[in-house]
């Protein structure tokens, strides 16, 4: 996974996205034990140009330039199977923003933090994500304080109290 | 061997998971990737016996 994240971070660094950061199930590696998933969640945060319209095209073009190839929504890419999602609502471009530095072997990425990824999930609300949630209560080590601000500025603290799990 | 009630031993059995799953989670993050592609081989396994297409095997340097 090391090729496939200096490849992100050369994406970042050619100024294509101006930021990356892991999520999803993948993120949750960092926080708390390894669950079987088929790809690696890369929410990027595009510049938006003069125009308004955004397009992944220029993106997709300097990854196939080295070696990805598209497979449906996804892109093989240095040996991963990586689904690059732009940040779609204030939620998730809060969670690039202030995703943390890692180093996987050699490499420096970047990883969303598990308050962020937690909201994250609750807000996506599918079954799979309430267990995500469940496991990440379990063994991560949670802000309590930071998780609650990002449930109230996202006006996530509803379902938060419908889902009656506590970190 | 003291005899316990199946309830003391479930509870043994439990807290033994609950240890597992901590030590698991404190693993290195590349230790962890390893488990990940032994997961989605295994998985594969089980999917092609139910006829569902294989997920891709991650290739780790």
């Amino acid at each position: 996974m090391e090729a496939t994240l200096a490849i992100l971070n050369e994406l970042e660094a050619a100024g294509l996205v101006e930021r990356y950061a892991i999520g999803g199930a993948m993120a949750g590696f960092f926080y708390a034990e390894a669950v079987v998933t088929e790809d690696l969640d890369a929410f990027v945060l595009l510049k938006t140009p003069a125009t308004g319209v955004i397009t992944l095209t220029a993106i997709y073009d300097f990854l196939k330039q080295r070696g990805a190839t598209v497979e449906r929504e996804h892109l093989w890419l240095a040996g991963t199977l990586v689904q690059l999602i732009p940040t779609f609502d204030a939620l998730t471009e809060e969670a690039v923003r202030e995703a943390v530095e890692r180093t996987v072997g050699q490499v420096k990425t970047r990883v969303m933090r598990v308050e962020h990824l937690i909201a994250i999930a609750l807000k996506t609300g599918r079954a799979k994500d309430h267990a995500r949630i469940a496991l990440l209560l379990d063994e991560a080590a949670i802000e309590g304080g930071r998780l609650q601000e990002i449930l109230h500025r996202h006006g996530l603290q509803g379902r938060w109290e419908k889902l009656n799990l506590k970190p | 061997m003291n005899a316990s009630s199946p309830a003391t031993i479930a509870e043994e059995i439990f807290q033994d998971k609950a240890r597992s799953r901590k030590a698991a989670a404190a693993l290195p993050i590349e230790e962890k990737l390893r488990r990940l592609v032994e997961m989605q081989r295994r998985a594969n396994q089980i999917r092609r016996g139910v006829a569902r297409p294989p997920m891709r095997v991650w290739e780790l340097a």
